[in-house]
């Protein structure tokens, strides 16, 4: 009995590496197939006007996942506003999935943002977007794909935006 | 058993296990926000022992996902000339008058995050006092798996101290010790309301473990006795489990703590702890959040109220006699960004928070103590 | 070491294997009945879920509670909250 239970548990111990290891390198490996972005409407925080994810076609996106409760979000918010300003042809939506509005319309004119505010409160953009990690953003090409997504907030990250904003900028500019 | 000296009945040990306790605390947080803290304690008890705690903290990003972490801590300790009941430890030497002390201690170190989901620490500790010094290493590991919904923390830690005893002729004599410890714990996220915590920590102590201030009677014959000091074993394995359970309840904005521990150790103290911690908005800035916990232990083996010649190991340590203790108090906290409607210019304000605690705690040895905490939290 | 003790040593590494197949068994389920997203957390990382948020020293009470008892542990562990990516 008590080989046999020695052997269970040996057993058991390689069979969950293997699964782990196996789930690991897939998880590893998987890559992103590009998508089109989803025709959700949300609505403005300014003034309460809705706004189409999918309307910017011929245009370069880069929305921007935040909520009040989230810390890091206030460190990207004002980074992301900064690459904006940089690049005046970028389309920048910032979407707050906070539940409650008031707070994150209270958290928009704390930190005056200056940048449009979209209100997600039900999920559905986030949840459609399979939002990884919070802060998050997703960067999205003149022909409507998504390109990239960013979870969390680093200065380098934040630099490495901005380099693949240029370059689908770039992409999106008429060949002479 | 009675205890001779005018010496308070707490042991060394209980030096150590504070010690432990603070670079443990530091050590088992991942850091998600620069922070600057400073924390006030001021604890007095029926023996008139009063031990005053200046402690400021911060944990500052310096890097990417480089941050420093730092620690400076200064007590303040009197102990009255009679008898008296402390977390501190004083020195035969001039009993009769009032025994005051100061000890520092500082604590820095460096959280690495490695990849979104990994962080490892490293930290040093020192501890300095006139009869006593410190030194500990640690480090930890923070694994968040599963879209962080679970999060494995380990830690190791090492310390090496030197047990002081500052003899009536003035001299001093110095005594090791060390401390190994190690601990596990998972959180797993249950639902967007509740979570619970679930952890196991063993500790090997190795040295001196007793208390070289304390005397204790043991009896030669039914008239006569003599003075000794307190022996206690030279090693001591211990280990603890615990689980804890939070729970948000959105109607009554508000939150439940459950928690339970069990302890045991190989000199056969076990006990049990549970305790239950609510929080209440009052207001969307001002937090409520009463604490009631209950204790029970029992005693070490080699524990008893009457010592005789044959025994080897003696205790006069109130921490290793069976015992239950009440603790029930409160803390409530203002967030500063209340202010924020009335003077917008204060915006810097907006993550600052300030709380005070009181808590009033009794045990079955007539103890009975009074614990303040006033603390202010910036977070950047 | 006799024959007791080699016996006494084979259970307890078997317990501990055991204890550690539970254990893994214990957070695969768990894990599988967490399915917070992370835009789900905001209750999560109210201050009233955790009031001593990210690096905050322990509470006084801990510390006086190690000069009063005799026993020791559950100070550590973390996770929960925002959950926020750093």
């Amino acid at each position: 009995m008590r080989e046999f239970i020695t052997s269970l548990s040996r057993s058991f111990h390689l069979t969950l590496f293997t699964v782990c290891l196996f789930g690991g390198l897939l998880l590893t490996f998987a890559k992103d197939k590009a998508q089109k972005v989803p025709g959700i409407s949300l609505v403005s925080l300014r003034d309460g006007s809705m706004t189409q994810l999918d309307q910017f076609q011929g245009k370069v996106v880069l929305l921007d996942f935040w909520a009040s409760w989230c810390l890091p979000c206030k460190k990207t918010l004002p980074a992301v506003e900064a690459i904006q300003t940089k690049h005046p042809q970028l389309v920048l939506l910032t979407i707050s999935i906070d539940d409650d509005k008031n707070n994150a319309q209270r958290f928009m004119e704390l930190r005056k943002l200056k940048a449009v505010v979209l209100h997600d409160g039900k999920k559905l953009a986030a949840s459609t977007f399979g939002i990884q990690g919070m802060p998050s953003a997703v960067l999205i090409d003149s022909r409507g794909m998504i390109r990239r997504r960013f979870d969390g907030y680093t200065e380098s990250m934040t630099d490495e935006m901005e380099e693949e904003v240029v370059k689908l900028l770039a992409e999106g500019q008429p060949h002479p | 058993m009675r205890q001779i000296t005018s010496m308070p009945r707490t042991a060394l040990p209980v030096k150590l296990s504070v010690r432990i306790l603070l670079l443990w605390s530091c050590l088992c947080c991942t850091v998600f926000s620069d922070q600057l803290e400073y924390t006030l304690y001021h604890t007095t008890d029926n023996a008139e022992v009063k031990v005053t705690t200046s402690a400021f903290s911060l944990a500052k990003t310096i890097w990417e996902r480089t941050v420093l972490l730092l620690d400076v801590e200064l007590d303040q300790v009197s102990i009255p000339p009679v008898d008296g009941v402390s977390g501190a430890s004083r020195p035969q030497r001039n009993y009769s008058e009032t025994f005051e002390k100061n000890r520092g201690q500082l604590m820095f170190g460096l959280q690495q995050g490695i990849g979104g989901n990994t962080s490892l620490s490293a930290t040093y500790y020192s501890s300095q006092e006139v009869d006593y010094q410190s030194q500990s290493g640690a480090i930890s590991l923070i694994q968040e798996l599963f879209q962080k919904n679970t999060t494995l923390s380990l830690s190791a830690q090492y310390s090496s101290d030197l047990v002081g005893e500052i003899r009536e002729d003035g001299s001093y004599t110095d005594y090791a010790k060390e401390v190994q410890k190690a601990s596990f714990a998972i959180t797993q996220v249950l639902s967007p309301l509740s979570l619970i915590r679930i952890g196991v920590e063993g500790e090997r102590d190795l040295g001196f473990l007793s208390d070289p201030y304390r005397k204790i009677e043991k009896h030669i014959d039914n008239k006569n006795t003599i003075l000794v000091t307190e022996t206690h074993l030279p090693e001591r394995w211990r280990s603890a489990a615990w689980i804890e359970y939070r729970r948000y309840i959105s109607g009554l904005d508000a939150s439940l703590h459950l928690n339970y521990r069990a302890y045991r150790d190989d000199w056969e103290l076990q006990s049990h702890t549970v305790s239950v911690r609510a929080n209440k908005y009052i207001t969307s800035n001002f937090i409520f959040s009463p604490l009631y916990r209950y204790y029970t232990q029992n005693g070490v083996y080699f524990y008893k109220e009457n010592y005789g010649l044959d025994d080897a190991y003696y205790t006069g340590d109130h921490k290793l006699q069976p015992k239950i203790s009440h603790s029930i108090g409160g803390t409530v906290t203002f967030f500063f960004k209340a202010l924020l409607d009335q003077h917008p210019d204060l915006d810097f304000l907006e993550n600052t928070s300030t709380s005070l605690g009181y808590f009033s705690y009794f045990d079955s040895k007539n103890y009975q103590a009074h614990i303040w905490e006033g603390r202010l939290r910036y977070t950047f | 070491m006799n024959s007791s003790q080699s016996d006494s040593f084979e259970v307890q590494h078997m317990k501990t294997n055991f204890l550690a197949a539970c254990l893994t068994i214990v957070i695969l389920m768990l894990s599988a009945c967490a399915s917070v997203k992370p835009y789900e957390r905001e209750k999560l990382a109210d201050p009233i879920m955790d009031p001593g948020t990210a690096f905050s020293k322990q509470s006084l009470e801990d510390k006086f509670y190690s000069t009063r008892e005799g026993s020791m542990g559950g100070a550590s562990g973390i996770g929960g909250g925002c959950g926020c990516a750093k």
